[in-house]
């Protein structure tokens, strides 16, 4: 019959480390959380933006107030971008899954969590993140696209308004003809509203962009780090 | 998710759910692995001294050694010092 197992480090330290590592933990869930829901919103801003602008280019093209073409241009390019917020949102999803079976499990643990169910629970991170890297990368991508969009958009919105203001130059009707700037008289409220809600996407854009990069560099890095551990353990288990 | 875990997160993972005897079905279904590749892990456990078996009538049971402890160990310190730090941010 085989001997107890039993554990040799100092309980003291050991016990100290353990809870600095599970509060890390539980602190990386939240914010991780906090993250995908943040992208699953904006992914579901994108989309409806997409669909409302693509709804505008058919109406303009239906009422003859455009070229046919311009407005074909106008519809596959507004395609694309509720193709993008789509993408996004499943994107999105298929992390936010994982993450919230792992949240659930570590929230209904009892406190102070014990060393080897937070272990389980780090390898469970651990083959999430491995299952899920290419999606994370995709929606640093994506959120990297938001932001040169929405910025551009709120660049010409802006433009578009302070054109509007100096009166009815060739700017303002180029931008009335594609759509991105209001029809309502070449209202400033308008045109300056959408320039702001433009800018604030692609601003929240680049900061999840920005989260999601420190996230996948952390990750890239704790994989590296238990890369070599298994190097350790092999070694060790061979001379054993 | 079998396949997104290194072999040492599942020798690790087998290791502390046998450290009370347990069947080889108990022992696939935890792990979440064919019996095939579950059969293989145990076979390597067990050469390596980290796994001993205990038979009980006509029953096997499979049990981790004192020398799976060290593992145990090695692994779980390796593995928490991975949340030493996290990615400096807030939200």
């Amino acid at each position: 019959m085989s001997r107890p197992v039993k554990t040799v480090m100092d309980p003291a330290i050991t016990e100290k480390t353990l809870q600095e590592s599970s509060q890390n933990f539980a602190s990386e869930l939240r914010g991780f959380f906090a993250l995908c829901i943040l992208n699953l919103v904006f992914g579901a801003i994108i989309l409806a933006f997409g669909i409302m602008f693509i709804v505008t280019s058919v109406l303009a093209l239906v009422e003859g107030g455009t070229s046919f073409w311009f407005a074909i241009t106008q519809i596959l390019a507004w395609g694309a971008i509720a193709f993008l917020g789509f993408r996004w949102i499943l994107s999105s999803v298929k992390v936010l899954k994982g993450i919230t079976e792992i949240r659930g499990e570590y929230g209904a643990l009892e406190k102070p969590v014990s060393g080897e169910t937070l272990t389980g629970l780090i390898i469970r991170m651990m083959a999430q993140y491995r299952e899920n890297r290419k999606a994370i990368r995709l929606m640093t991508l994506i959120c990297t696209l938001g932001y040169a969009l929405f910025l551009a958009l709120g660049v010409l919105n802006l433009i578009a308004g302070i054109s509007a203001a100096a009166g009815s130059g060739p700017l303002y009707i180029f931008l009335v003809q594609a759509g991105l700037t209001s029809r309502l008289g070449g209202s400033l409220f308008f045109s300056f509203l959408a320039a702001g809600i433009n800018l604030a996407i692609g601003v929240a854009s680049l900061l999840f962009s920005s989260w999601f990069r420190r996230y996948s560099r952390a990750w890239d890095l704790r994989l590296a780090e238990a890369a070599r551990s298994g190097e350790a353990l092999r070694h060790a288990m061979e001379q054993g | 998710m079998a396949e997104r875990r290194t072999p040492y997160e599942i020798y690790w993972e087998m290791l502390v759910f046998c450290r009370t005897p347990r069947s080889f079905t108990s022992i696939i279904n935890r792990c979440n692995l064919n019996s095939r590749t579950g059969q293989e892990y145990l076979d390597f456990l067990t050469g390596k001294g980290y796994l001993t078996t205990v038979q009980d009538g006509d029953r096997t049971s499979y049990v981790s050694t004192g020398k799976a402890a060290e593992y145990i160990e090695t692994f779980t310190r390796l593995y928490q010092s991975l949340f030493d730090t996290i990615p400096g941010f807030k939200l």
